[in-house]
């Protein structure tokens, strides 16, 4: 009897594997309903496979992916693929340069209906092997759940590199964890991230060493938020801010993040110093930028000159006045000093404001969001994602032609290149218009972005049913070499404090703020102030 | 001893403990069954499932407690399976262990001890952080059980290798060799004892289960207010009994099922008014906890609905109840593909079958007039009741729904200047709509700042004239007895005056309105 029932099992399985070209279909004149939708999207040579889920209703359903080379392909059944990995990888090497057919087959009421064949054609140059990001709940104020993730691009593999949870035990013990950074794509090893309430700091990591930092100083505004490491020494620039949070009672963007104050640092790992660099009070400085050669330094900032001495108050009800553009600052590697400020991008002219400038591996282009107001937007649905010229000179407000190319006209927020330069990674809530997804887009040499494919899972419908965001995701050519033990247990070692030294700018500025102009106004009834402390 | 007789002793044990576990469970836990069924996320999608597999052991646990958590929402069928496995396991225990049928009834001693474990939770429901644990240990202690019951069998069945020993071993029969037979009368004595023992620790299970009267009236508020049933909302809080005043959640509850009914300005002080602490082992938000999405979303709140609803989901995990309010304020808002995702988690919960487009058309047509405000940035700080008090109090103009809503916030907020410019707004309004009739506790306020202010000319409004001459009675009766202190005026006026707005105005001071 047990014989039996193998030999049944292994007929089962047998069958269920093999799958056949319906011979007889007919053929739909519109393109099936797959999700996610990727038709069109250019693919990396050594990206994972692209499973889909088919939405058409039907009582079977065949899937063939195809190159003009190997015309067989991988036949896949089911509603939702879930494609060998192996043989995707084989199909995808042989149409390298070339295009990835899939041809949808779906049989409904007894009858197969064959659907257009969805393209993607298929790039030379390969996404970097890892990527990282923070997997989080698009909550406001409570951050529990949260975990630092590494995803290798090649397959489905998730690695946790830290787990919020293992401190969140109850209010007092309660940590969020943000703005994981690498250098150079950590190729060098050197890794940071910050640790927020209970045992706050920066954990920094080079190679085999750790450390937690204390970036808070009695002489700057916080301790370090938003990173940017220099490519090659030693040192990360800072954004400090005093950040808030409020909420809107209509909007659907539901929340504002407002930056009530902001300078920029530089953090010397070999000597725990700190500097400032632009702190000039009525300039919200945030978002700095290396470019690849360590000689430039982009960041963002808005002019804003405080009226009353609430300044939560007046942002609050001005929100929409805080706009943003793109400056830079030579850094010189031997002086060790900034020069002075230059405009890439005035923004505020065109009434825009702009966030989060990213240069591109070969120094050309100047990636970044831009939205109607403020500097946080990811909850903005007018982000769009841009990119222009780095050498481009302060342009000038006409309507005729903005000194940038909206590369992508849906809600944009986070992105990054790839250590080529080819790909383009970003996060955006245009699934739902709350859950943030990864995309990835090819770049090509002529400065044009593909369309989009989203990050591919083992279940296609895991897009669908996480209930979690993806959040600063990067790039990495190597992975973290941590362990998630080993970080856990420098989060719980003491912080060490770092020491202030200064301006690191050739002509220092001065700190002190104007004096208000207007008493202060009372913020009527409402109880707002939901500050983070840094 | 007689068989009739033997049987009916072994089956009084579990025939006890299963109608008290549904006397526990039915006749007085009812309502927080289904509220644990809405605070226990369940689904069948393979994310959920693997994501709890993950976990090991305690993750596959906490599948099979959140299933039965998950029946709850029936709550007969959900105490039926509570009960059934609480009996398995003291049957188990009797099996393995070798007590003699006379000391079964302590077997159901463990179960009886995890039955009041989870009767004697009330509001901690809100902030356990594990949700769909609470029979993990039940689950384990069946597994541990059952295997021990296995590895017995198996062991005297190797050792010994006759069929009497196994049916001995099945039925709890265990006899040994060499040991002596007790004699009915003592086993009767035993069985007495034991049965004495089962029935101090469910005394004491019945002791500890939480009966706080309140807190059920708010779990049956809030499971009408869930269904849009404001007549039942307002039925449950006339039982309110005399001498315990509500919490504010009910008053909440109340207010809103009165708004829903257009009834707050005829009979808003006809209900009781209280600020009740919260019968709870922690001071925390509760009003916003377990109330707080609800008001915010009929009230036309739908981002606070949300946000609340998002962060406690954060804290507590992917909870039905958080979700369906979650969808809930999506399609208020208009994010069709938001609550389309809610929407299919749902639908992923053996209980919840939800048609977006069907479910809720009707609920949200209601609240739609509401929504006509300005967005601005805000915040309430957890603080539910006051903020809402506050938003419409202030708010000026908006449709008829939101004005009538502001007239009703400024009168609870004894608002004088609030007040006027919203009555004002309102009484071609009623001219037009109510044949020129006034509801009645607008007639008093009208009246009463009218007299405090003294320079306000009500000779156009229509002022009825039975409470115009209330009004004026209580006026003479309160100058007579001025000399007294607010205590006793408050008790002496309370049968004639106690559902009006003036004594509202007057004797319901320093409520806390969190």
């Amino acid at each position: 009897m047990r014989q039996y029932i193998h030999l049944i099992a292994i007929l089962i399985l047998a069958v269920s594997c093999t799958a056949e070209l319906p011979k007889d279909s007919k053929l739909a004149q519109e393109p099936a309903n797959v999700f996610p939708d990727n038709n069109g999207a250019t693919l990396p040579p050594n990206i994972a496979p692209m499973n889909l889920r088919i939405d058409n209703e039907g009582d079977d359903y065949i899937t063939h992916i195809h190159t003009k080379a190997d015309a067989k392909g991988i036949v896949v059944k089911g509603k939702e693929t879930d494609i060998n990995t192996d043989q995707w990888h084989k199909l995808l090497q042989s149409a390298k340069g070339d295009t990835i057919y899939t041809t949808v087959y779906v049989r409904h009421n007894g009858s197969w209906t064959q659907y257009p064949e969805l393209k993607n054609p298929v790039a030379e140059e390969e996404v970097d092997p890892y990527i990282s990001y923070r997997l989080i709940q698009p909550s406001y104020v409570d951050y529990e759940d949260i975990y630092i993730c590494q995803r290798r691009m090649s397959d489905f593999e998730e690695k946790v590199i830290y787990d919020n949870r293992d401190f969140s035990v109850d209010a007092s013990t309660g940590q969020c964890v943000n703005c994981h950074a690498y250098q150079d794509y950590n190729r060098t090893g050197r890794m940071q991230m910050h640790l927020r309430q209970h045992q706050g700091g920066t954990i920094i990591i080079d190679g085999k060493e750790q450390r937690k930092m204390n970036l808070k100083t009695d002489s700057t505004l916080s301790a370090g938020v938003y990173p940017a490491w220099h490519p090659t020494l030693p040192l990360i620039a800072y954004s400090v801010n005093s950040t808030g949070q409020v909420f809107h009672t209509r909007d659907t963007q539901k929340v504002e993040v407002i930056d009530y104050g902001s300078d920029l640092i530089l953090f010397d790992m070999n000597t725990n110093k700190v500097y400032d660099i632009d702190c000039d009070p009525n300039e919200y400085e945030t978002f700095p930028a290396w470019t690849p050669d360590g000689q430039t330094l982009f960041f963002c900032a808005a002019h804003y000159e405080q009226q009353t001495d609430n300044i939560d108050n007046e942002l609050d009800d001005g929100f929409e006045s805080l706009r943003y553009n793109i400056y830079s600052r030579t850094y010189n590697t031997q002086t060790m000093k900034f020069g002075d400020k230059h405009t890439v991008l005035d923004a505020t002219a065109l009434n825009k404001s702009a966030s989060l400038p990213r240069v591109s591996p070969d120094g050309k282009y100047l990636l970044f969001t831009l939205g109607d107001y403020g500097q946080f937007h990811i909850w903005h649905h007018s982000a769009r994602l841009c990119i222009m010229p780095c050498d481009s000179s302060a342009n000038t407000s006409t309507s005729s032609g903005a000194p940038y190319t909206v590369l992508d006209n849906q809600h944009a927020s986070y992105h990054s290149w790839s250590s080529n330069g080819r790909w383009i990674m970003f996060a955006s809530r245009r699934f739902d218009g709350n859950y943030s997804r990864l995309y990835f887009a090819y770049f090509d040499q002529n400065g044009i972005m593909h369309k989009p494919f989203m990050l591919p899972q083992k279940r296609p419908t895991y897009n669908d049913e996480l209930f979690r965001s993806y959040n600063v995701p990067e790039w990495m050519v190597e992975p973290v070499g941590a362990s998630k033990s080993e970080l856990e247990q420098t989060a719980r070692t003491e912080a060490i404090p770092a020491i202030y030294a200064g301006s690191a700018l050739t002509n220092p500025m001065s700190k002190e703020r104007k004096k208000p102009t207007v008493d202060a106004v009372s913020g009527a009834s409402q109880v707002r102030g939901n500050k983070i402390n840094y | 001893m007689k068989k009739t007789q033997t049987i009916i002793f072994r089956l009084l044990p579990p025939l006890l403990f299963i109608s008290f576990c549904l006397f526990v469970l039915i006749g007085i836990r009812k309502e927080y069954l289904v509220e644990v069924a809405g605070m226990t996320p369940f689904y069948l999608t393979p994310t959920y499932t693997s994501q709890l597999m993950s976990q090991g052991v305690w993750g596959i646990a906490t599948w099979c407690s959140s299933a039965i958590c998950a029946c709850m929402t029936q709550p007969l069928l959900g105490a039926s399976i509570l009960t059934l496995l609480l009996t398995l396991l003291a049957l188990l225990l009797q099996c393995c262990s070798k007590l003699k049928w006379a000391w079964a009834p302590l077997c159901y001693l463990p179960s009886l001890f995890l039955l009041g474990n989870f009767t004697s939770r009330g509001y901690e429901l809100y902030t356990f952080k594990e949700s769909g644990t609470e029979f993990n240990w039940l689950i384990i202690a069946i597994v541990v059980v059952a295997l021990a019951a296995l590895l017995r069998y198996w062991w005297t069945k190797r050792r010994r290798k006759t069929s009497k020993t196994i049916e001995a071993c099945q039925t709890g029969k265990t006899r040994q060799t060499g040991k002596s037979t007790l004699s009915s009368k003592t086993t009767i004595i035993y069985f007495a004892i034991a049965l004495l023992a089962m029935g101090l620790m469910g005394w004491h299970t019945y002791q500890r289960t939480f009966k706080d009267e309140n807190y059920r009236n708010i779990l049956r508020m809030k499971q009408a207010v869930d269904k849009n049933d404001w007549q039942k909302v307002l039925d449950i809080a006339l039982q309110q009994k005399h001498d315990l005043p509500p919490t504010r959640i009910q008053v909440c509850y109340t207010r809103l099922a009165l708004y829903k009914l257009g009834l707050a300005g005829e009979s808003l002080y006809n209900y009781p008014d209280g600020d009740s602490d919260y019968a709870a082992p922690t001071v925390n938000q509760y009003l916003r906890l377990i109330a707080g999405p609800q008001l915010y979303y009929f009230l036309g709140k739908p981002n606070y609905a949300y946000r609340w609803c998002m962060e406690d989901m954060v804290e507590y995990g992917l909870r039905p109840q958080y979700l369906s309010y979650m969808l809930r304020a999506s399609l208020l808002n208009g994010e069709q593909v938001l609550a389309r995702k809610y929407a299919r988690q749902l639908n992923a919960h053996p209980f919840y079958q939800i048609d977006t487009e069907l479910d809720y058309k009707a609920e949200c047509k209601a609240i739609e007039p509401l929504l006509e405000y300005n967005n601005i940035l805000d915040g309430d700080g957890g603080h539910v009741e006051a903020y809402l008090l506050q938003n419409y109090a202030t708010m000026r103009g908006g449709t008829r729904q939101m004005v009538t809503l502001s007239l009703d916030c400024a009168l609870i907020l004894k608002d004088i200047n609030d007040f006027w410019p919203l009555f004002i707004k309102m009484l071609p309004v009623w001219e037009h709509e109510n044949g020129n009739k006034i509801p009645r506790h607008y007639q008093e306020a009208a009246l009463l700042f009218a007299n405090l202010q003294g320079n306000i000319d009500l000779s156009q409004v229509n002022i009825d004239a039975d409470i115009k001459e209330r009004f004026d009675n209580l006026i003479a009766e309160a100058n007579a007895n001025s000399q007294y202190g607010d205590e006793y005026n408050a008790t002496r006026l309370r049968p004639l005056y106690g559902n009006t707005y003036w004594y509202y105005f007057f004797f319901t001071t320093g409520l806390k309105t969190n």
